[in-house]
Formats: structure tokens, C-alpha cells, sequence
């Protein structure tokens, strides 16, 4: 009789035979991992959160990232992105050097504030030589001037239930059913309050160019450029942002990226 | 050797060029870009060395191939590794 027993050859290339069936469906077996909502990628991304709490554990609040010297400065900031937002209310500003500009600050906040470019301008204003480090893999160094977001914060007074910013922006880099995808960001608390974290209106020495974000720009010391929103409309105290767009915290979270960009 | 280098060379500097390129630890930890010759030396760094741990695993898995996988894992629990009789009595199984 012959031998029942599978050998160890013949069951060899009897799995190689099914893997090489693989690439004949193509890679739509891995979609799985780009679906948000699956349950291996949850498992793997929650580590993301490990890293969050680790870097908020170890880091001190107010440890700030490296400042350069002017001489630094090499070359221009790259724009990315959005390089000029084509939505009509941003065109509707745009014109008169953002004139008619106005920087709302709501949610949970004591005292909600509406500011123009000129208010802005006449807050004290915070100058700082960073590095820009983008999650594409470059990084620029660069002189941004603006007025710390925690100016505005103590200004308007948060709630004792807000727990993270919401800025929503002019720019959209997408369209969906509804219309644009408007680019917007959100961070914690420990972000808002750093005080590398500026709401910019200059860039090395100039007023913000349109492709960098005019008329106004997050800068965030300890982030990647992903959460360092252009053009931005308004600023939101919310509790949480389930209910925001995607429900991801982010433009490019919607799409996958990790919302505490720190790595 | 290979193992000695994997162990001591490649998975300390895949950990530490990783940490050059979070914004929080080079707040924490500047000179530690400044060793790596900058952050996109860091990042190149930190490119070559997980291809040479993804080869290193690819290497093994088909070292595991060419021996044989399920004897492999029967001498990982028995302690037995079969070995064709063909090889071993072929001239003296003429009865």
C-alpha cells in the first residue's frame, strides 16, 4: 500500500502552490488592515496610545524642543499641502492682505473671542527658530512669530470639561459627497499650553506667505507637520471629537495616521 | 556572530535612531541626533538597519524551509530529527 502519510516535500509544495495563488487575487487580502474599524489593526494601533502616555509620562509638560540659531535657516519652508485653499470664504478673505479676517474662539469656553489679524498682532508675540519635521521624512528649520496659543486660551477661559483644541481650517486637500473634506487638527491639552505652541502670522521675518498657511498657522514645537494646521478658521475648546468629521481627530487621521504624532 | 550583531548592534541602533526622529524625545534628548550626524542621517540609519533585520528574518524562515519545517518542529519537541533510512542502511537492507 502506498503511504498515507503526507511527506514533508509534497506538503512543502502543496503551501507554496497556495501561496503562489496569492498574488493572483492581488493584495485586496490585506484591505482588512487599511479598514480603520478592523480588529487587528485596532490591536496594533492601540499601541500608538502606550506611546502617547509613555512620552506624556516622561516628558515634562514644558520641556522644550531644541531652538536654532538664524544661521540655521538654509532654505526656505517647503509648503505642503494645501498651497492655496480654492474654498470661497477662504478667496472671500484673501483679498485686502486678509483684512476682513477673523480668528473665532469657541466651545468650552468662558468667554468666546473673535479676533482679527491687527488683535492678533498687538498680543505679545513669542519668536522661535524650530525644526519643521514632516512624517514624509524632511525637515526644515525655520523663524515663526506669533502669539502663543495659551495667550488666547487663558483669554477665553476654559471650561472645566474641555479637554482638547479643535481648529478647523480653510483648506481642503479632498472632496467628498458633501462637499470638501476641510482640512482640521486637534491636540491635547499639554500641546495647547506648551510654549513652543504659537498661532503663527510670520514666517522668517515675513508675513506668512499664502502657500505656508496665511493668514494664520499652528506651530506646535514637539509635533510633526501633520498637526500643525494652516489657514485655520477657528478654534474649538471640545470635550471630545466623536462627533467631528471622521470622528479620527484629524484630516489625516480619518486617513490613518496616529493622532499623537510625538512617534 | 550574526546573532551577537543582531542582539548588540542592530536592535540598539534601530531603537535609539527611531527615538532621533520623535519630536517629544529630541526635545529630551538632542545630542542624541547630533551622534547620529543629524536626523536624516538618523533616518538612513534607521532605513539600512530594518533592512538587514527584515533580511535576517527572511533568511531564516527559508533556512526553515530548506530543512524542513514539520521535521524541524517534531525535533523541536521530541528531541528526534528523522533522517531517511534510504540514506542510512541502503547497503545493507539486501535481506
Amino acid at each position: 500500500m502506498e503511504n498515507k502519510l503526507i511527506s514533508c516535500r509534497s506538503l512543502i509544495r502543496a503551501s507554496l502552490a497556495g501561496l503562489a495563488t496569492l498574488p493572483l487575487a492581488g493584495c485586496d487580502q490585506f484591505d482588512f488592515l487599511v479598514n480603520q474599524e478592523s480588529t487587528l489593526r485596532r490591536a496594533v494601533a492601540s499601541m500608538n496610545s502606550v506611546t502617547y502616555r509613555a512620552q506624556r509620562l516622561l516628558v515634562s509638560r514644558d520641556r522644550l524642543a531644541p531652538e536654532f540659531l538664524p544661521e540655521d535657516i538654509r532654505q526656505t519652508q517647503h509648503p505642503n499641502g494645501s498651497t492655496d485653499p480654492d474654498t470661497e470664504d477662504f478667496q472671500a478673505i484673501k483679498t485686502y492682505n486678509f483684512a476682513a479676517y477673523r480668528l473665532t474662539k469657541s466651545g468650552l469656553v468662558q468667554t468666546p473671542l473673535t479676533l482679527s489679524l491687527e488683535d492678533l498682532r498687538a498680543l505679545p508675540s513669542r519668536n522661535q527658530i524650530t525644526s519643521h519635521d514632516c512624517v514624509e521624512g524632511w525637515s526644515t528649520i525655520a523663524k515663526c512669530k506669533g502669539v502663543p496659543l495659551r495667550t488666547i486660551l487663558e483669554k477665553a477661559g476654559i471650561k472645566s470639561s474641555g479637554r482638547f483644541i479643535l481648529i478647523r481650517c480653510y483648506d481642503a486637500l479632498t472632496s467628498g459627497l458633501s462637499g470638501p473634506d476641510l482640512y482640521y487638527e486637534t491636540m491635547d491639552l499639554v500641546d495647547a499650553f506648551h510654549p513652543q505652541s504659537i498661532l503663527a502670522y510670520e514666517l522668517n521675518d515675513t508675513p506668512l506667505p499664502i502657500e505656508n498657511g496665511a493668514p494664520l498657522r499652528v506651530r506646535i514645537g514637539r509635533q510633526l507637520g501633520y498637526k500643525m494646521a494652516k489657514y485655520i478658521k477657528s478654534i474649538e475648546v471640545v470635550t471630545s471629537f466623536e462627533n467631528v468629521n471622521g470622528g479620527y481627530d484629524g484630516y489625516w487621521e480619518d486617513r490613518g495616521y496616529d493622532w499623537y504624532a510625538g512617534i | 556572530m550574526a546573532y551577537a550583531e543582531v542582539l548588540f548592534i542592530l536592535f540598539p541602533l534601530i531603537v535609539l535612531t527611531g527615538f532621533c526622529m520623535s519630536p517629544g524625545i529630541y526635545s529630551v534628548l538632542p545630542w542624541m541626533v547630533d551622534v547620529f550626524g543629524g536626523r536624516q542621517t538618523a533616518r538612513t540609519i534607521h532605513f539600512i538597519t530594518m533592512s538587514l533585520l527584515v533580511l535576517f528574518f527572511v533568511i531564516h524562515m527559508l533556512m526553515i524551509l530548506a530543512a524542513g519545517p514539520i521535521n524541524e518542529l517534531r525535533s523541536i519537541i521530541t528531541g528526534r530529527y528523522r533522517i531517511k533510512a534510504k540514506h542510512t542502511g541502503s547497503k545493507s537492507d539486501g535481506k
